[in-house]
């Protein structure tokens, strides 16, 4: 008898890159919701700490980018990503909050490509959907630090490289972790 | 107290807008914002948005929270600019560090530019009900089953809200220390596991719901209210186009 392995059933999951059923769309809008609330406790946590820096912000914001694109794929992950940008708008969660809309958007197509073009049975596949995913949306936010804040280049770039390696290695262990546990639980 | 305490209808003249006349409204103060560098006008565009957002019945503590969170952008800001700075000329030197002229300034347009931006985007979710939003969105031709989930996040937030408060009291109340930074950054995974579980259980559960009502059963569907737009509006929306486009003009030659 043959035993289907969790990393089997993600790899089931990826074969299509475009997903619009009702649950997913759903999905889309309520993790959306889930993700700002989280990201307002991260953020307090962040600016507890040590403000500029938005690391445990950055890989809350890169696992539920990466977890949801990964399983209610597109147009869930970029549902999900505006939905946090909007809400992150209107309850003035973050000054920055205006460049979420891009930055959400495109690093959530970004990591369906690459998620439909690998597996994601290894952890090589999710390392690099999240390089690409923390890259895409930190050059999206970064931008609009330099343009509109008109902060230095120099803290720009220190800033969101930072951001981008701690949200690219949690974002990593947490969404394979969390995935592999969702499947476990019968919940995707 | 709740992050969105959602949209009320206050009966004002001004909320009975299209969401069109109201979305204009938001791209102009953003385009002024983004574009214009004079001191007086970021400086009386936060004013304007508050002034408006008062005639339209939303009282001013709804935007206490972006008041805290912008000083504190603000602080940074400032810290940042006077450390990294460059431009203008040298003030003040205090050991290796130099502080420059453009500092100031820097920091000033900076905070100005995110008050009116941030302002204005809380504006329109104030003053825009969620059926606006996705009757907006039908009528410039979003597929209702997306067009729809706009409303849904409004509804949701305040019960997504709930839930998270209700597992953070029972992890505390199980004896997960929540204390000092470093014990919160331990107690995250103990709170965001069974709130990220809920979520996906309550999606497949509100999804289900939804179908078994008829959602998605057909291409089109009607709505109850229907928008209107006045030829007042349609002129306002005119001028803040032309406005706008106007602002761009000049801020780029």
């Amino acid at each position: 008898m043959s035993v289907t392995t969790e990393p089997n059933k993600i790899a089931k999951l990826n074969t299509k890159l475009w997903r619009t059923d009702t649950k997913a769309l759903v999905g889309g809008v309520i993790l959306g919701i889930v993700s700002m609330l989280l990201q307002q406790v991260s953020m307090r946590i962040d600016s507890a700490i040590w403000t500029p820096l938005i690391i445990l912000g950055g890989i809350t914001w890169a696992t539920l980018t990466g977890l949801i694109t990964l399983i209610f794929r597109q147009p869930a992950g970029i549902i999900m990503g505006e939905t946090q940008a909007v809400i992150a708008i209107a309850t003035g969660l973050s000054p920055v909050a205006l460049f979420f809309i891009p930055a959400n958007g495109l690093s959530s197509a970004a990591y369906s490509l690459v998620a439909w073009k690998l597996s994601m049975e290894k952890w090589s596949h999710h390392f690099l959907a999240q390089l690409v995913t923390n890259i895409v949306g930190n050059i999206c936010v970064g931008y609009g630090l330099y343009v509109i804040l008109k902060l230095p280049l120099k803290v720009v770039i220190i800033s969101s490289s930072i951001t981008a390696a701690a949200g690219v290695i949690g974002a990593t262990i947490l969404t394979k972790t969390i995935a592999d546990r969702l499947h476990k639980a019968g919940l995707v | 107290m709740a992050l969105f305490e959602g949209y009320k209808n206050r009966g004002t003249s001004i909320e009975r807008l299209d969401p069109r006349t109201k979305l204009s409204w938001l791209i102009l103060i953003v385009i002024l914002a983004v574009f214009n560098s004079n001191y007086g006008v970021l400086a009386l565009l936060p004013v304007v948005v508050l002034l408006s957002s008062l005639a339209a019945g939303i009282p001013l503590r709804t935007f206490y929270h972006p008041f805290l969170v912008l000083g504190l952008a603000a602080l940074q800001l400032l810290v940042i600019q006077l450390l990294f700075c460059r431009e203008g000329y040298p003030i003040l030197a205090l050991g290796p560090l130099e502080i420059y002229s453009g500092a100031v300034p820097l920091a000033l347009t900076a905070v100005l530019r995110l008050g009116a931006i941030v302002l204005a985007g809380m504006q329109f979710l104030h003053w825009t009900s969620p059926s606006d939003l996705v009757l907006f969105l039908v009528k410039v031709g979003v597929p209702y089953r997306f067009a729809m989930l706009a409303g849904l996040a409004m509804r949701f937030l305040p019960l997504m809200e709930h839930e998270l408060a209700s597992i953070l009291e029972s992890q505390s109340a199980r004896g997960v220390p929540m204390q000092n930074p470093f014990q919160k950054i331990a107690a995250l995974l103990p709170v965001t596991m069974p709130f990220l579980f809920r979520s996906f259980r309550r999606a497949g559960e509100t999804a289900l719901a939804m179908e078994l009502r008829g959602f998605g059963r057909y291409r089109e569907r009607t709505f109850l209210d229907e928008l209107r737009i006045t030829r007042g509006e349609t002129l306002a929306i005119l001028l803040m186009a032309a406005a706008g486009l106007l602002i761009i003009y000049y801020n780029n030659i």
